[in-house]
């Protein structure tokens, strides 16, 4: 396929052609009795829309993103060709910083886990030949740097006379989530927890605003997953976390219905397949009661649950990582009868490196296969109505309020994360998990048990980046900064500073600063002046 | 049981695997100095010659662990401590354990390890290194 028809076919979705099983057995829309919950109706526990994948099927958007904007552009090209339907894009993680590649703490990192962004001619060039408009694209910054990446992204794009309200995608932007998740050292070394909360905020004003096709926030449940935390707070977190989020929107002045509907969710599918799958249907049923029955949301839209999903690098090992593929299989066909939007099959390899194309391949396929062959989709919320299923959902509902209470009580998520309520958690949570892995309480084939002490490591071919590629991202970076107008750039970062200190909402600012060529470590190092806060190193 | 400092280098935060390390390390009676995130190969050094330590252990998710970890060392020399062990931990292929035994790294640790044969290995290469001083 080249080209148009390319592209065209993201929009067009594509769906089983049939409702039949193997054996010719044609299937209704969904299965229950008079007394059951319909999917696409309020609160939406069965799923958000009433066919789901049988009009559908969810996106494939795995993640990518390493070396140069060129070296990713590649990568994304090839992801479409394979049969991928979005794209996600991983920044690296001095971009998602702030700072600009040749800083000294990032010398050994450039590239290395995402691409490295710094100017508007990266991004220009990470998206050479690829359509905003046709295509949505998720892109992983948190706040401060997720004002710039937006800034940089729709300046691209009309650079291609596309304008903002054509843009598709998603700004991931939570300044508690979206590194590691809701760690303390993390997620306050380089800029102030309020600062980054107010400028997520001002993007998704923004965004909310003047870009209607566009989510303006990602809560990443799945970095808080990653932690080592249980379900049930995962879903507590994530669901309080959003809810403050709600409320400051609206003390903005925003009407909930104006952005609700933008706001999505980024989970994770672990391997109790029925737990995440009873996750799942309960995060829909209490975000949708919550949103109209605190939030007074009128729209059934703005009360959607809609989630991405990326199974769980948890439960996969170094040792037999073939056995990576046989999980990462049974925690997509979890996702997949919970309902998500999009899904990320964590490749094999992923205890040691970045996906090579190899493995990035097999975790298509393995959405492919689930998708084309297994006929789960053909019928909606297939284990609705079972009783241990409709049990546990009731289950993690009732644990999940309960926890949310809990936090509400201790002044909210942010004030929690504040007081380090949330880092004893996570600690509690990890050095549990540990324990629970030396002792063998908790299985985990081929390490703790089943060990085969002979087995050879498999000869796979493993993803690996010379160190050209951050010499080179040093040396661009240095020459880009002698080759711009000073004056203008100046004046720009002048205003970028004083607005900030003002309390204005940065966006147009760091549009315009972006503009006269600034880098994303400039105008990082112009907030962090702005609000007079330094970072050690 | 001995001083340890351990630490992570560079701009990445995934700190789940040093963390239950250095309580494995305490909860065996060694004393920890863990330094936690964001730090520099000097910095790490820095800290390592102040708190007069036996065993330095660095972490990584990503990044360019045999880079940072040559670096690490180079500092290390630089400032007398060549004779302290650095062990590495965290997402490391094959190749690059290799490549970090060939340049002086006493010990890689990758995703899984158990508890007790880190802590074995640790102590041996403990009363090597008091052995030989």
């Amino acid at each position: 396929m080249t080209g148009e028809k390319f592209f065209d076919s993201y929009l067009a979705g594509e769906r089983p052609y049939d409702f039949k099983t193997l054996s010719d057995i044609e299937l209704d829309r969904v299965y229950g009795d008079s007394s059951s919950e319909l999917p696409g109706e309020y609160p939406f526990t069965r799923g958000i829309h009433p066919d789901m994948y049988r009009r559908r099927f969810w996106t494939r958007r795995q993640q990518s993103g390493f070396g140069s904007p060129e070296h990713s552009n590649h990568r994304l090209i090839y992801l479409l060709r394979q049969g991928q339907t979005g794209l996600n894009v991983d920044f690296d993680v001095a971009t998602k910083l702030g700072i600009d590649p040749d800083h000294p703490l990032c010398e050994g990192d450039v590239g290395l886990q995402g691409t490295s962004v710094a100017t508007l001619e990266d991004m220009e060039r990470l998206f050479n030949g690829i359509p905003v408009d046709k295509i949505s694209s998720t892109l992983i910054a948190q706040p401060p740097a997720s004002a710039v990446i937006v800034a940089m992204y729709v300046l691209a794009a009309r650079r291609h006379d596309i304008p903002p309200s054509r843009l598709l995608g998603t700004i991931m932007n939570c300044a508690l989530t979206q590194l590691v998740g809701p760690t303390l050292a993390a997620n306050t070394h380089f800029f102030p927890i309020d600062f980054s909360v107010r400028v997520g905020l001002d993007v998704m004003e923004y965004c909310a605003t003047q870009m209607p096709k566009w989510n303006v926030i990602n809560i990443n449940a799945y970095n808080i997953r990653e932690t080592g935390v249980n379900a049930v707070q995962e879903a507590a977190f994530a669901l309080a976390l959003a809810s403050e989020y709600v409320t400051h929107l609206i003390k903005r002045g925003l009407s909930v219905d104006t952005f609700a509907g933008r706001i999505g969710f980024f989970t994770a599918a672990h391997i109790d397949l029925f737990e995440e799958v009873a996750k799942l249907r309960a995060m829909r049923r209490i975000w949708a009661r919550l949103l109209r029955e605190r939030f007074g949301a009128k729209e059934d839209r703005s009360c959607w649950f809609r989630t991405a999903i990326q199974t769980s690098a948890l439960p996969l090992t170094a040792r037999e990582p073939l056995n990576n593929i046989v999980r990462a299989g049974i925690q997509t066909l979890a996702a997949v009868l919970g309902g998500s939007q999009s899904i990320h099959t964590t490749s094999y390899d992923e205890a040691f490196a970045l996906p090579s194309e190899a493995s990035h391949r097999l975790s298509l396929r393995t959405q492919q296969i689930i998708a084309y062959e297994t006929n789960v989709v053909k019928t909606v919320d297939p284990l609705g109505g079972s009783y241990f299923v409709e049990w546990l959902t009731n289950r993690l509902e009732a644990d999940t309020l309960t926890l949310m209470d809990d936090i509400r009580a201790r002044g909210g998520f942010i004030q929690s994360f504040k007081d380090g309520w949330v880092e004893t958690q996570i600690q509690k949570a990890r050095f549990q998990n540990s324990d629970r892995l030396e002792s063998g309480v908790h299985p985990v084939v081929g390490l703790n048990c089943f060990q085969d002490e002979d087995a050879e490591p498999p000869n796979m071919p493993l993803f690996r980046i010379g160190r050209e590629m951050i010499e080179g991202r040093i040396a661009y970076i240095r020459s880009y900064r002698n080759n711009r107008d000073a004056r203008a750039l100046d004046a720009s970062l002048e205003r970028l500073r004083r607005e900030t200190a003002d309390g204005k909402n940065v966006m147009l600012p760091v549009i315009a600063a972006v503009e006269t060529g600034a880098t994303l470590g400039e105008i990082c190092d112009a907030f962090r002046e702005a609000i007079g806060y330094r970072f050690t190193v | 049981m001995a001083r340890i400092l351990l630490g992570k280098i560079g701009t990445d935060a995934h700190d789940t695997g040093v963390a239950i390390v250095a309580r494995w390390l305490r909860d065996a009676g060694h004393e920890v100095i863990y330094l936690g995130l964001y730090n520099t190969p000097e910095t790490i050094v820095a800290a390592a010659t102040q708190e007069d330590v036996r065993l330095v252990g660095i972490s990584f998710l990503g990044g360019e662990p045999v880079y940072l970890s040559r670096r690490v060392r180079e500092v290390m020399r630089a400032h007398g401590l060549e004779d302290v062990p650095l062990v590495v931990g965290g997402v490391i292929t094959p190749d690059m354990t290799r490549e970090l035994a060939s340049i002086g790294v006493a010990a890689v640790f990758t995703p899984g390890t158990r508890r007790e044969v880190l802590l074995a290995e640790i102590a041996s290469i403990l009363s090597s290194q008091a052995a030989n001083t």
